[in-house]
């Protein structure tokens, strides 16, 4: 986690905006870039401790980790980072800033007094439900059905698949491990997902999801705690 | 801002197969911020990516999908307005999103947001009749488009077939030259008379696309009867290493007749143009 003040070059390939540099920043960071902006953290505001418990929508946490880079990657901020701290605690304190200064007027972005929840204060709204016996059933049913699906998969996508979507690697080391074009990997990669979206469509793995576990959970945790504004 | 339900389903669903253009996703966010029901979809995809991954979220894909935008916007130098725009809106309260939407609405020419269209469920597409002698092709031989017509599902698929105003275009293109990254799309009648494709009307420049494909599909249905005309059409793809600016290319097709032979951004060495001449008749027995 201390790459850029360890690797010179990087540092300085990056203060130029070059794509391998900025690639490779990315990479490094983006996880926990998104662990803080979904976990949350705690902070002081007008002499009380409050805590922002996290973003809970997918699509809200992708959106916020974008402009998050797209701020830290900015000429401006590239070029005032110092490389002498860890790169991680700039680019949180840019998350952080980012979350108080543009999400604080939002109702649906936790802000807990931590005064008025009695020492709970990071207690994570989907944590706090319990899971149903139902919920375990639909999990294991989910787990099943995603096996089926794996074993349905015929030999080159398949091994196509446990390169990229088990093992996590890049389109480049998947194609040059099955000496393969990246197109091949890409293509394949496409009709993987296509298909599994439709596999468990007809499984009904859409058609029973309720919107229940993000807002609904956030927003009886609000009425429950009092929530208010950041400042 | 409530977009047409298809519509908006199918940019989430494309969003986990193939990925989406950065304007499109700025779109497909603003939607989800005002829709419950499509907020609940993304979320279901999102898990069921990590479900088939098995790997704690961000997945790989949700890194990549994210990477691309912000290479990309970093690259160009500037913070789209058009995530501004998600940001402002964001912060504001219903009531005055609300009032933003209208006014928004009513400052747009309506008639211009309608003619991208989700297209057909199972839609079958014949290729396009192209005068050849009307074609621009490009310096490099890596990049091109492909203009189809969407038939009816029991169509028989001919070679090639001319539309009429009351068919709807849709296009494909392909990528496989050196540093290409962006594409620009519009259509030309008349005297420069601008039809946006992609961006659309609403974008304000080129849109990002995938690099080392062939026929990718560019997945929207254009509604000829809306903003187009019966006549000539050229349908002008601009491929480029960096987003090109609307307002510039705009300026560019000003006065320019659809049957000229001259390439639209001139001799342009930072830019590979193919451009098509197709002719939109008039539909049978209203001639």
């Amino acid at each position: 986690m201390t790459l850029l003040v360890e690797n010179r070059s990087l540092r300085e390939a990056f203060k130029r905006g070059e794509r391998f540099a900025l690639e490779a920043v990315y990479r490094e960071y983006v996880r926990p870039v998104y662990g803080f902006l979904s976990r949350g953290f705690s902070f002081e505001s007008q002499g009380s401790s409050r805590t922002f418990v996290g973003l809970r929508a997918a699509w809200e946490t992708e959106d916020a980790v974008q402009t998050v880079f797209l701020r830290a990657f900015s000429e401006k901020a590239r070029l005032a980072y110092d490389g002498l701290r860890p790169y991680r605690n700039y680019l949180f304190s840019i998350a952080r800033n980012f979350v108080l200064d543009e999400l604080k007027s939002r109702r649906e972005v936790l802000f807990i007094d931590d005064s008025q929840s009695e020492g709970d204060q990071r207690q994570d709204p989907n944590e706090s439900m319990e899971q149903t016996p139902e919920d375990v059933a639909a999990d294991q049913e989910l787990e099943r059905d995603v096996a089926s699906f794996v074993d349905s998969l015929p030999e080159k996508a398949r091994e196509v698949f446990v390169l990229r979507f088990r093992q996590s690697l890049s389109v480049l080391e998947s194609a040059s491990r099955l000496k393969t074009s990246e197109h091949f990997i890409k293509s394949t990669e496409k009709q993987i997902k296509k298909r599994f979206f439709v596999f468990m469509q007809q499984r009904g793995h859409f058609a029973h999801w309720r919107y229940d576990s993000l807002k609904t959970q956030s927003l009886i945790l609000m009425l429950l705690l009092g929530v208010g504004g950041a400042t | 801002m409530k977009l047409p339900t298809p519509w908006s389903s199918r940019l989430i669903e494309k969003q986990f197969t193939h990925g989406l253009s950065e304007s499109d996703q700025v779109k497909l966010f603003a939607i989800l911020k005002d829709n419950n029901a499509h907020a609940a979809t993304y979320q279901r995809y999102h898990d069921l990516e990590a479900a088939l991954c098995q790997s704690p979220k961000p997945t790989l894909f949700a890194i990549e999908r994210m990477e691309r935008l912000i290479i990309n916007q970093t690259l160009a130098g500037t913070t789209k307005a058009s995530r501004r725009f998600v940001h402002v809106w964001l912060a504001s309260s219903a009531a005055l999103g609300t009032l933003a939407v209208l006014v928004f609405a009513l400052l747009l020419p309506w008639q211009n947001k309608l003619d991208h269209q989700a297209l057909p469920e199972n839609a079958r597409f014949s290729p396009v009749v192209i005068n050849t002698r009307g074609q621009i092709v490009p310096r490099e031989t890596g990049i091109g488009i492909r203009v189809f017509c969407v038939v009816a599902e029991d169509t028989v698929v001919k070679e090639s077939i001319e539309p009429s105003y009351r068919d709807v275009l849709t296009f494909t293109y392909s990528n496989v030259a050196k540093d290409v990254a962006y594409l620009t799309l519009l259509g030309i009648q008349n005297k420069g008379d601008v039809r946006w494709y992609y961006p659309d009307y609403e974008g304000s420049r080129s849109i990002s696309i995938e690099r080392n494909v062939v026929d990718e599909p560019l997945g929207d249905g254009i509604k000829l009867s809306v903003n187009h005309e019966p006549g000539d059409l050229r349908i002008v793809a601009l491929f480029s290493a960096e987003p090109l600016n609307k307002a510039l290319v705009e300026q560019a097709a000003k006065n320019m007749s659809p049957s000229q032979l001259t390439p639209l951004m001139g001799q342009r060495q930072d830019v590979l143009e193919h451009s098509v001449l197709i002719h939109v008749a008039e539909p049978m027995g209203e001639e």
